[in-house]
């Protein structure tokens, strides 16, 4: 059984079936893509499966439990995040408040006893949260805030952000989106060295270098419907995929 | 039956006020995206030149200049109409380009602070130039001879003339709005400034018109409704301006006919409230009228609203940014030795203003909490301090709860009114939350602070508090024949030092984290697992109880508490001033308690400069006004963003 599974997963918005009965899965300790022409359909369905927009059919299993209908910070602590594509970073905490902010899940008690010792912290939290930043080397601007930082680096926090709490699965919505080449490729060693960590990752990103490099598998939807789930050299060949998505621009690169 | 219809439709009059207010808060937020909190003062200055030249003579605005201009008598209906009606325009033009216009670009939250500056300041500009308010009588307008609309059912006709006239204005609103070119180029505006810059139109001329078209029809209602309703400074200002809030809610500020249906309605049914009252034993005495716009606004709410804002809405609601607390010797032990030294050697005025600025403190840390650091707005604040001050006198008198235990077991009291004011906030936010919150600290002075079942009996001087005590030793301000005893302020000292602490330390913890997380952006914090529901109800919860400590340091301050004390006025001036010292941070909510009016900086200044007395509440509005303006991030903000831009000129890295 998959970590992840969606079975007929289907968004309406209005008449719109912006995902159409989508079936996919995120086997555990995989690195998944999901490509697809613009308006395919790709950011909807991360959307319905972190529970950000409301699913009119299908179901969401997650680690063999069924959570269709929970929130998104219940999924998120279920052992689920994301990223997204405009970041949404917290512009008012430092980047390492960003991180602890999503490492720590205090009781709601804990207010009680933040009032009289606010730097006591959950050291495992504090801890994991070094060491991303150490990973993915933004130790040095740790104490900086978002807005001073390069669209890049701010890149790179909404990542290290979503694996601040050491989820199980991480949906990444274009991280690689307006980075250089080898800041591209750097974030590609990156997710390979998370995967072979034990993190299930699923990638959306218009860098088909990147995406067919990392993946184990790729999943190409286009209109709200899986046409393809294949390892990539398989993608990469598949008469239909480059028919309805990669067409001749994808050939050309390849040459 | 036919009882219930005469109350309705003497109601009609109040729903067509309410309507009527509606839609001028729906075109003032069309042309320029302003929810003006100050339309109904401002249609109240212009119902009293209305009234003031029907009596002869025209009131000018400035201190200092002449009072009034004195015709011979009467001037007469059209000229006093025509005078009254370009006051109005002038007031909306001046409004609009000394205080809306250089906001466009500020958080929504200046804009809020500026218009309760500009209500304060109109009040006492009413208070003085219209001290005889009970000598204002307006003869009829409208038609007054009854008319019978069936047996038994005879009413005055003015009100339905006047109900008459607000639909007629609204259809030809309507008619403005779905078929002129400049309906349409208004509605692209609200949509999308750019959009209409670029069908050339310029969105600065178009938000004057709608400033001033709105303040014409504000004056315009409440002249034709004064020969009905008797002037006074509070009632067109709150009073009519709330439900017309709900209204104009309900029409989510962009329909006209659900704004006038609603508003009529909202009014009728509140006439009607007065029969039930006779009829019904259980029917709440106090309170249901304010409590039926409340819950209007919550259901507008709950039907209208989203639970999570979505791409596009994210950062429509600015807040200035937060600092790190510095928590060390200068910051902490400096300022605390301060106000003891002064409060042990100066006199009682000085140790009197002393004591006003740390219950300003006090009510500012519990904005700190809200505003700065949950994103949440509250215009209740002083209610939850009065819902505080009120239970520790039953706590204290009746029930002889002893000194540490009744003010806190108070302050919890006032927390669970305040996570219940909070609850909308679970689905609104910005200024949609500000005008619910309105709402509900209206609804709470009604029904409870009017109500003498809870506050006791107001000709023997409200509920009584006695002296705090602890351990046989008496902390009170007054004790036999010694009056302002410095004991007390040192007590009052001790209480908002702890809690300027424990504010410090909730930003510098997990929670204060959580707080942050959600103010910055509620989508990102819930998907990094973070119950956004939770984390807005605790800041209420936290923010509600401080207000509530504070509120039960007014009632040992004056030994006794009155509802005059926590009014809405009050509500709005603590979360003004606050706003305006720095709501993001401890040091801020200190700067605001200093800058508090009677306080440490107000008795400073009069000290200086001799007495500003009588106008002391114009000043202090003014400078409301003249400060959200000149710093529209508050004044520790401002200084902030001047040392930084001084110290490095933002290098990214």
């Amino acid at each position: 059984m998959a970590l992840l599974e969606a079975r007929g997963l289907t968004v309406t918005y209005g008449g719109v079936r912006a995902n159409d009965a989508i079936d996919l899965d995120c086997a555990a300790g995989a690195l998944v893509g999901l490509i697809g022409p613009n308006g395919a359909g790709k950011t909807t369905f991360i959307d319905a499966i972190t529970g950000f927009t409301p699913t009119s059919e299908g179901s969401v299993t997650f680690d063999g439990r069924d959570i269709t209908r929970a929130g998104p910070s219940a999924r998120a602590r279920a052992g689920l995040t994301r990223t997204f594509q405009s970041l949404e970073l917290f512009e008012d905490l430092t980047v390492r408040d960003n991180l602890l902010a999503a490492a720590e899940w205090p009781a709601w008690h804990a207010l009680f006893i933040d009032v009289v010792a606010p730097r006591r912290r959950a050291a495992r939290a504090a801890d994991r949260v070094d060491q991303i930043l150490d990973m993915m080397d933004l130790t040095d601007l740790a104490d900086r805030l978002p807005a001073e930082l390069s669209h890049g680096r701010r890149r790179l926090i909404s990542v290290a952000r979503a694996f601040a709490a050491d989820p199980q699965l991480v949906l990444l919505d274009e991280p690689a989106a307006g980075l250089d080449t080898d800041e591209s490729r750097a974030l590609g060693v990156l997710l390979r060295k998370v995967v072979d960590g034990g993190t299930t990752l699923l990638l959306v990103d218009h860098d088909m270098g990147l995406v067919f490099d990392v993946c184990d598998h790729i999943n190409v939807i286009d209109f709200g419907s899986v046409i393809a789930s294949a390892p990539p050299a398989v993608i990469r060949n598949d008469r239909a995929v480059i028919e309805a998505y990669l067409g001749t621009r994808h050939k050309e690169g390849d040459q | 039956m036919t009882d219930y219809l005469f109350f309705l439709l003497l109601g009609s009059a109040a729903g067509a006020i309410i309507a009527g207010f509606g839609l001028g808060l729906l075109i003032t937020h069309q042309g320029s995206g302003v929810v003006n909190f100050a339309f109904g003062a401002m249609a109240t200055w212009a119902g009293y030149v209305y009234a003031d030249l029907r009596r002869g003579a025209y009131p000018f605005p400035i201190p200092g200049l002449p009072e009034r201009y004195h015709f011979a008598q009467d001037v007469g209906f059209w000229p006093a109409m025509l005078l009254a009606m370009l006051t109005a325009a002038a007031l909306g033009l001046l409004v609009h380009l000394v205080i809306f216009r250089p906001l466009t670009q500020a958080p929504a939250l200046a804009n809020i602070v500026a218009s309760i500056g500009l209500v304060i300041v109109i009040i006492s500009l009413i208070d003085q130039r219209f001290a005889d308010n009970a000598g204002l009588r307006v003869g009829p307008i409208l038609p007054r001879e009854p008319v019978t609309i069936m047996a038994d059912v005879t009413v005055p006709r003015d009100g339905l003339w006047l109900a008459a006239l607000v639909i007629a204005i609204a259809a030809a609103l309507w008619v403005i709005q779905r078929f002129t070119r400049l309906g349409l180029v208004i509605r692209a505006a609200a949509e999308n400034e750019k959009g209409a810059v670029l069908l050339g139109y310029s969105p600065a001329l178009l938000a004057a018109a709608t400033f001033v078209g709105a303040s014409v029809l504000g004056a315009f209602i409440v002249i034709m409704a004064s020969p009905m309703i008797q002037l006074s400074s509070t009632v067109f200002t709150f009073a009519f301006l709330i439900p017309a809030l709900g209204a104009a809610m309900v029409g989510r500020f962009r329909s006209i006919w659900p704004t006038v249906v609603t508003g009529l309605a909202i009014g009728m049914v509140q006439s009607s409230f007065t029969k039930l009252q006779g009829d019904f034993s259980w029917f709440p005495q106090y309170g249901a009228r304010d409590g039926l716009p409340f819950i209007i606004i919550i259901g507008a709410m709950i039907l209208l609203g989203e639970r999570l804002p979505d791409r596009s809405a994210v950062s429509t609601w600015k807040l200035p940014a937060v600092p790190a607390a510095k928590v060390n010797a200068l910051t902490v032990v400096v300022p605390i030795a301060t106000a003891a030294v002064a409060l042990l050697l100066l006199g009682p005025l000085w140790r009197g203003a002393i004591m006003t600025s740390l219950i300003g403190i006090v009510l500012s840390l519990s904005l700190v909490v809200l505003t700065g650091f949950g994103g949440q707005t509250s215009l209740a604040q002083m209610a939850f301090a009065g819902v505080a001050g009120f239970t520790l006198s039953k706590l204290a008198i009746e029930w002889n709860v002893p000194f540490p235990i009744a003010p806190i077991l108070a302050s919890v009291v006032a927390m669970v009114f305040g996570v219940i004011v909070g609850l909308p906030a679970l689905r609104v936010r910005g200024t949609n939350l500000a005008i619910v919150t309105l709402a509900g600290g209206v609804a709470i002075t009604e029904f409870v602070f009017k109500n003498p079942k809870y506050v006791g009996d107001a000709s023997t001087g409200g509920a009584q508090i006695p002296n705090p005590e602890l351990f046989g030793w008496d902390l009170g301000l007054t004790l036999g024949d010694q009056a302002s005893r410095p004991i007390f302020g040192i007590f009052m000292l001790v209480i908002a030092s702890i809690l300027a602490l424990a504010v410090s330390n909730i930003r510098r913890s997990s929670s204060g984290r959580r707080m942050l997380a959600t103010r910055s952006n509620e989508r990102a914090a819930s998907a990094a697992g973070i119950d956004v529901a939770r984390v807005k109800l605790q800041v209420f919860a936290v923010s509600s109880f401080i207000a509530g400590l504070g509120g039960c340091l007014i009632a040992y301050r004056f030994g006794s508490v009155s509802e005059s004390s926590f009014g809405t006025i009050a509500s709005l001036t603590v979360l003004a001033v606050a706003y305006l010292g720095g709501i993001t941070c401890v040091s801020g909510a200190v700067t605001a308690g200093l800058l508090a009016t009677s306080g440490v900086a107000f008795y400073g200044l009069t000290q200086a400069t001799g007495s500003v007395g009588q106008w002391e509440a114009l000043i202090g509005g003014v400078l409301l006004i003249v400060m959200a303006v000149a710093n529209p991030e508050g004044i520790a903000g401002g200084i902030r963003a001047r040392l930084a831009a001084r110290s490095s000129a933002g290098v990214i890295v």
